[in-house]
């Protein structure tokens, strides 16, 4: 009865996992690709002439932003395909914190590089002979708010592959669940508020009087300001990294 | 499960405790942190002679939003590290 027990209380936080990585990865870039193929359509109807260059741009920051939930989704099939014959417990917990890890980071990068999006598609329908920085910005500004769910997935490789260590105890599966947490909600304000900065240095390239002298400055202060964003979620990253290493 | 003691709850407790600490810490100042940068570059696009000036006060204005990550990072830090159960 105990051992059986066992794993199947193993089993059930693999699938729980696989559900949070992929259930809660998806909602973001649902969301966030959705209001971007909103601007884009506002785009058109504003200028008919645009329209298969606003199809383009609006394709290729919607794949982009697409990323996260992907990432999200391959952990999900690990999870769920995953040989678990002989798991332990500890990686039954470590299981369910690869799956909020990701989930959580994925939900809120699809946001944050999403909003990029929908402001270059609506700048580009504005004035169309800027959309090479425009799309330049956009993609830059998706590139580092994708950057925290990098270290979510690095995370959630660690826990899904965590060696089975038999003789661990309840302290050791709350820190690999903790680490999971950690990541996964650490991740999740640089990666929206690097992509507010994006958008924004959209908007400032648009309002001002001679926007091609502009994109370079405009480019390196929104970097700056993201970098410095970012640290938080290195916070995150070191903190989870030691709740694995304790282990 | 029957064999926890409270040594073992209290530890659990801190480490569980460290991470929510550090995740839902890092929340705030990554959201606004990225919005402080954002207005700045949509003023140094309405008044671009006044970049340098922009910069220094966004950067100024970010490291006192980053404060509060800190907090949370040396909470987290002495919950893993002091806490000991």
């Amino acid at each position: 009865m105990d051992s059986v027990a066992a794993s199947e209380i193993v089993k059930t936080l693999y699938l729980l996992g696989a559900a949070l990585a992929i259930g809660l990865g998806a909602v973001g870039a649902g969301i966030g690709i959705g209001m971007a193929g909103g601007a884009a359509c506002e785009g058109m109807g504003r200028q008919p002439k645009m329209t298969s260059e606003l199809f383009r741009s609006m394709l290729i920051g919607q794949a982009a932003a697409s990323t996260p939930p992907t990432f999200a989704l391959v952990v999900a099939i690990l999870l769920l395909f995953g040989n678990i014959q002989g798991a332990t417990l500890i990686q039954g917990f470590a299981a369910l914190g690869a799956g909020i890890s990701i989930g959580a980071a994925a939900f809120a990068s699809g946001v944050g590089s999403s909003l990029p999006v929908a402001w270059a598609c609506e700048a580009i329908a504005r004035q169309p002979h800027l959309r090479r920085p425009f799309m330049t910005l956009m993609l830059l500004g998706q590139a580092v708010s994708q950057t925290p769910v990098i270290f979510a997935l690095m995370i959630s490789f660690m826990l899904i592959f965590l060696p089975a260590k038999p003789d661990a105890g309840f302290v050791e599966f709350v820190a690999v669940l903790s680490a999971g947490i950690c990541m996964g909600f650490g991740a999740m304000g640089p990666s929206v508020g690097s992509g507010i900065a994006a958008e924004s240095a959209i908007i400032g390239i648009r309002h001002h009087r001679n926007p091609e002298a502009c994109v370079g400055l405009l480019t390196r202060v929104m970097l700056l300001g993201q970098a410095v964003a970012q640290s938080t979620s290195i916070y995150a990253l070191v903190i989870s990294l030691v709740l694995v290493m304790l282990v | 499960m029957d064999g926890i003691t409270g040594a073992e709850l209290i530890r659990a407790a801190a480490l569980l405790g460290a991470g929510l600490a550090m995740g839902f810490g890092a929340i705030g100042p990554g959201i606004g942190e990225g919005f402080a940068a954002g207005k700045a570059c949509e003023a140094i696009g309405r008044n671009p002679d006044e970049a340098g000036l922009l910069t220094r006060t966004m950067l100024v204005g970010q490291a006192v939003s980053e404060s509060t990550g800190i907090y949370a990072l040396v909470v987290a830090l002495l919950l893993i590290f002091v806490v000991k159960g």
